[in-house]
């Protein structure tokens, strides 16, 4: 037996579906060709992947996750719907796509000290970088201002390094996902500023080229 | 929330046909209906900033699939070089729902777990397009044939392509180093 044979076999070999004496035709031609049988290795391999238990969607988490995408690129509002929502459950959880900061906006008046973080940004691929904002009673009023430097911008708004816009936070949770490009080599950096009359929280993330 | 009613609708009524596959995907590999939904999410937000092309493209559930597993592997990527343990948010699956669902019982999942972070590993190493490619055919049982549509490639190249692909990644495999860490991060540089 011939690679080019095995090579159309070789799944079906992996699932164990191939009748005694094609399998033993290619178990043999696998035990001298050591590029086949690295082949059989990485089939198998993918095959434990695609056999890992898996249920459909529900019906509750298609609603979830529809409910949780609502940027849209066509609104010319300053806001472009970059919001996802006040009392969004699992905002930690949500952190493992992207960076997630917690900004907790305080009763009691004052500037808080700046803190910083930072995220991995492609030219190749828009990443949403998810904002949590918390808020521990609602807010009326409450001014957003996004401020980038460097090569970096937010999908749509092409040279724009300020973006400002003035929303209601409800208590709990809201969050805010930008969608952020690199545009160069350089990375940059982003600061977000909430202000309330109330008290202001200002946060630095380095926005990093990824690779 | 400020969705435009017929635009949400619309988005709706295009990712539901494709939804459930998009799940299961995502939780084959992320091995957690929470994480699973995070990067099904994800994928959905990029699908919506492309959604008058997506409308367009006759194999939206290969774009989509694809995006997944792009999608995936850069997190992968950045959560291997991020100074914040993930383990620790509280996002790994204690969803009993699920867990019942799934039938896996604790040993089994560190076993297994431990497999396909090797798996997913070289799978990084291999690339995107290749990985993608491979995935597409070997998990989602996408033929030959619709591989050649989605990509426009012969059906001989793709062979070919996910021949040396298979061997690449059987080769990362059984070596040993595939096991070692790719980066060592402190401080969260790379």
């Amino acid at each position: 037996m011939k690679c080019e044979s095995v090579v159309e076999q070789i799944k079906a070999l992996a699932e164990g579906a191939l009748s005694g004496d094609e399998r033993t035709a290619c178990m043999n031609h696998v035990a001298v060709c050591e590029d086949c049988a690295d082949a059989l290795r990485g089939v198998r391999a993918m095959l434990v992947v695609r056999d890992q238990a898996a249920v459909p969607g529900s019906e509750r988490v298609f609603n979830r996750v529809m409910g949780k995408t609502s940027y849209d690129p066509h609104q010319e509002a300053s806001r472009r719907g970059f919001w996802l929502g006040a009392g969004f459950s699992g905002a930690i959880a949500a952190s493992l796509l992207a960076l997630t900061i917690a900004l907790r906006l305080l009763t009691s008046p004052g500037v808080e000290t700046p803190t910083a973080a930072e995220f991995y940004v492609s030219s190749s691929e828009v990443r949403p970088m998810n904002i949590a904002i918390e808020a521990d009673r609602p807010l009326q009023d409450a001014q957003i201002s996004i401020l980038l430097s460097g090569d970096v911008e937010v999908d749509g708004f092409v040279d724009r390094h300020e973006l400002s816009w003035v929303d209601d936070l409800e208590p709990g949770v809201n969050q805010l996902t930008l969608p952020i490009r690199a545009v160069g080599e350089r990375g940059g950096q982003m600061v977000v500023r909430l202000s309330h009359p109330d008290s202001e929280q200002i946060f630095v993330v380095q926005l990093k080229l990824d690779g | 929330m400020k969705w435009l009613g017929s635009d949400r609708n619309r988005f709706t009524e295009l990712m539901r046909p494709h939804f459930d596959a998009l799940f299961i995907a995502a939780q084959r590999m992320t091995r957690t209906a929470a994480d699973a939904e995070d990067l099904v999410q994800d994928v959905c937000l990029k699908a919506h900033t492309h959604i008058d092309e997506l409308e367009k493209i006759e194999f939206q559930r290969a774009w989509l699939l694809k995006t997944l597993y792009h999608r995936f592997i850069d997190i992968q990527r950045a959560r291997e070089r991020s100074p914040v343990d993930m383990a620790e948010t509280g996002a790994e699956s204690n969803d009993p729902d699920f867990m019942e669902r799934v039938g896996s019982r604790p040993d089994d999942i560190v076993e297994r777990d431990k497999r396909l972070e090797t798996i997913f590993r070289a799978m990084e190493i291999l690339g995107h397009e290749a990985s993608s490619l491979l995935a597409l055919h070997d998990i989602e049982g996408f033929s030959l044939q619709e591989l050649r549509q989605v990509t426009g490639l012969p059906e001989g190249t793709l062979k070919s392509r996910l021949h040396r692909t298979r061997s690449r990644l059987g080769r990362l495999l059984s070596n040993q180093d595939i096991h070692k860490p790719v980066l060592t991060v402190v401080g969260g540089k790379k």
